[in-house]
């Protein structure tokens, strides 16, 4: 519409293009540290060059793949049981009467406004083995154990990946329920109908397509929250007992604030980043040519 | 029609067993915080409390005051100069004639997906280097330029479905793009603008990872006190959910009072407008 002359371009766009762009250049810095042998005191005219050398020692600590692993179970038991759970959320939704929808849908979705230091707090004293709430209950309703939810290094996992699936399935339902109830859907099942096409034919040509689509955007938006996890975890068990449930990105910040090891922070730091493009580029490429086809 | 009625009944109760799943860690949260030490120590957490305990609020809002008023001061002025920036960003993205408008989109659109560890270290010595770590700006700058990517998306995403027709009236009369910008465009703008300011309010009062690393003696953020709180009344249940309701309230108030916009928000967010 407007021409992008030099003066508007600097008032529109150069703020906010400045910052994207440092946020560009710090992430090269990151990479580019990674192949260094940067420390903490280490003066910038004796940074040298090492190639692959962090990486390679990172390789070799057991450490480092405790903390891979665990983000791959978190890819696992976070990623598949948040997008059913969501998919349900919102299937059930969209068929049960709207009076008690709108009690419903703002019930699952709070936990998504709430802080990861919040649930982080909230399920710890759930989870508390001595007067936590579950155990609590669980002794009321006859069960003797005193189940160890965070102190026993297996099940500790997969507690706290639960509080995850707790706060964001209402993220992944308000997605699919977008999907069930857009307009492009409703008016295209109106002129399958109209156009005398089945129940059977409908859903399977397109409901099920949309569904598809929104399933892809809640399953790449989720593995990228767990391979990024943090906070949860930090909070929760601060990545113990032993290393059971550290994560990449609590490795990462314990190499470089509590270690002074940066240039092997920067190393995990790169994996992450590495990891997430992976998922990241084609799902935003796929997304920008979509949506410049319909805007 | 009878099957109807049960199959009906069978959906309503299976929500209502799901709902319970998210009503019930709240409700135990609220009671909690509102019970003395000795109710506390009864064990009785689904039952209301005998009289509401406020002093539990007291001592938590005399403990984390300084950090609520901080991320207070944080987080409006970050959404504020997002909304700005972005706001203008969007605009220029989407009604301007550009040849790599797409690619530009692209690179905006990546950012706002950026994970926070790609840049912390980096950010970490940029603040240290500019003695800004620790301080109102240092806090402001990281949290302006993380949310500077989403806070573009949102408005362009908006002004992208406006009809043109309205702006080319303006031309007609002469008016040039910031003029038409502020006097026809912004105006109409409120909805992408609030769904903007709450999704990056609550992104910046809820972020953990900068508010630990460039935060922490001067300047204090609500997450990591909330947190923290774990360790300083260790066993004190009453305490720390008083700590975490207050350190969520802000979020929740938006939540219930503009839920709409908090949805609409994400939903851009994702790309799935």
């Amino acid at each position: 519409m407007w021409k992008p002359q030099l003066k508007y371009t600097l008032f529109f766009f150069f703020p906010a293009f400045t910052l994207i762009l440092l946020l560009y250049v710090l992430t090269i810095w990151t990479v580019f540290m990674s192949f260094t042998n940067w420390k903490f005191g280490v003066r910038a005219t004796s940074l040298k060059f090492i190639g692959l050398e962090n990486y390679l020692e990172l390789f070799k600590y057991q450490r480092f793949w405790e903390s891979f692993k665990n983000n791959i179970i978190w890819l696992v038991f976070f990623v598949i049981p948040t997008a059913f759970l969501g998919l349900i959320l919102a299937y059930l939704l969209d068929i049960a009467p709207v009076k008690l929808e709108s009690i419903l849908r703002p019930l699952f979705l709070y936990p998504t406004a709430l802080s990861f230091a919040v649930t982080g707090v909230l399920w710890s004293w759930i989870y508390d083995p001595w007067d936590g709430v579950l155990n609590v209950v669980l002794f009321r309703l006859g069960f003797e154990a005193i189940i160890p939810w965070l102190d026993d290094p297996t099940l500790a996992k997969f507690s706290i990946i639960s509080a995850a699936v707790w706060q964001y399935s209402g993220f992944s339902m308000i997605i699919f329920l977008a999907a069930l109830r857009g307009g492009l859907l409703k008016s295209a099942i109106e002129a399958a109908k109209v156009d005398g096409a089945s129940s059977a034919q409908i859903l399977l040509h397109i409901i099920l397509p949309n569904i598809r689509n929104a399933m892809l955007v809640v399953i790449s938006l989720l593995t990228i929250f767990g391979l990024k996890i943090f906070d949860l975890v930090w909070v929760m068990t601060r990545g113990g007992p032993g290393y059971s449930t550290e994560v990449l990105a609590v490795y990462m910040y314990v190499l470089a604030f509590h270690q002074d090891l940066l240039a092997a922070s920067t190393a995990v730091a790169t994996i992450i980043f590495a990891l997430s493009s992976l998922i990241l580029i084609p799902y935003v490429h796929y997304s920008i040519k979509r949506w410049f086809k319909h805007g | 029609m009878a099957k109807m009625m049960v199959n009906r009944a069978l959906i309503i109760s299976v929500l209502v067993l799901l709902s319970m799943l998210f009503l019930v860690p709240m409700y135990v949260m609220v009671v909690t915080s509102l019970k003395t030490p000795y109710e506390i120590s009864l064990a009785e957490y689904l039952s209301p409390p005998k009289f509401p305990y406020l002093s539990n609020y007291l001592k938590i809002l005399d403990k984390m005051g300084e950090a609520l008023i901080d991320t207070l001061i944080v987080s409006v002025s970050s959404t504020m100069i997002c909304i700005a920036i972005g706001t203008l960003a969007g605009y220029f993205l989407a009604r301007f004639n550009l040849r790599y408008s797409l690619h530009l989109s692209f690179i905006v659109m990546l950012a706002s997906f950026l994970p926070y560890q790609a840049i912390l270290i980096p950010l970490t010595m940029l603040e240290s280097w500019l003695f800004i770590t620790d301080t109102y700006l240092g806090l402001i700058f990281a949290y302006v330029m993380l949310n500077t990517p989403l806070s573009t998306l949102i408005p362009m995403v908006f002004f992208m479905t406006l009809p043109k027709e309205l702006e080319e009236i303006a031309i007609v009369d002469g008016c040039g793009p910031i003029h038409t910008f502020i006097k026809v465009v912004l105006p109409i703008s409120k909805p992408a603008l609030a769904s903007t300011a709450i999704l990056v309010f609550t992104s910046v009062w809820n972020e953990f990872l900068i508010a630990l690393t460039l935060g922490g003696t001067r300047i204090r953020m609500v997450a990591p006190s909330v947190a923290e709180l774990k360790g300083a009344y260790a066993a004190f249940w009453n305490l720390q959910m008083a700590g975490a309701i207050i350190g969520s309230l802000p979020p929740l108030i938006f939540f219930i009072t503009a839920g709409k916009y908090f949805v609409k928000g994400l939903l851009v967010g994702t790309m799935r407008a």
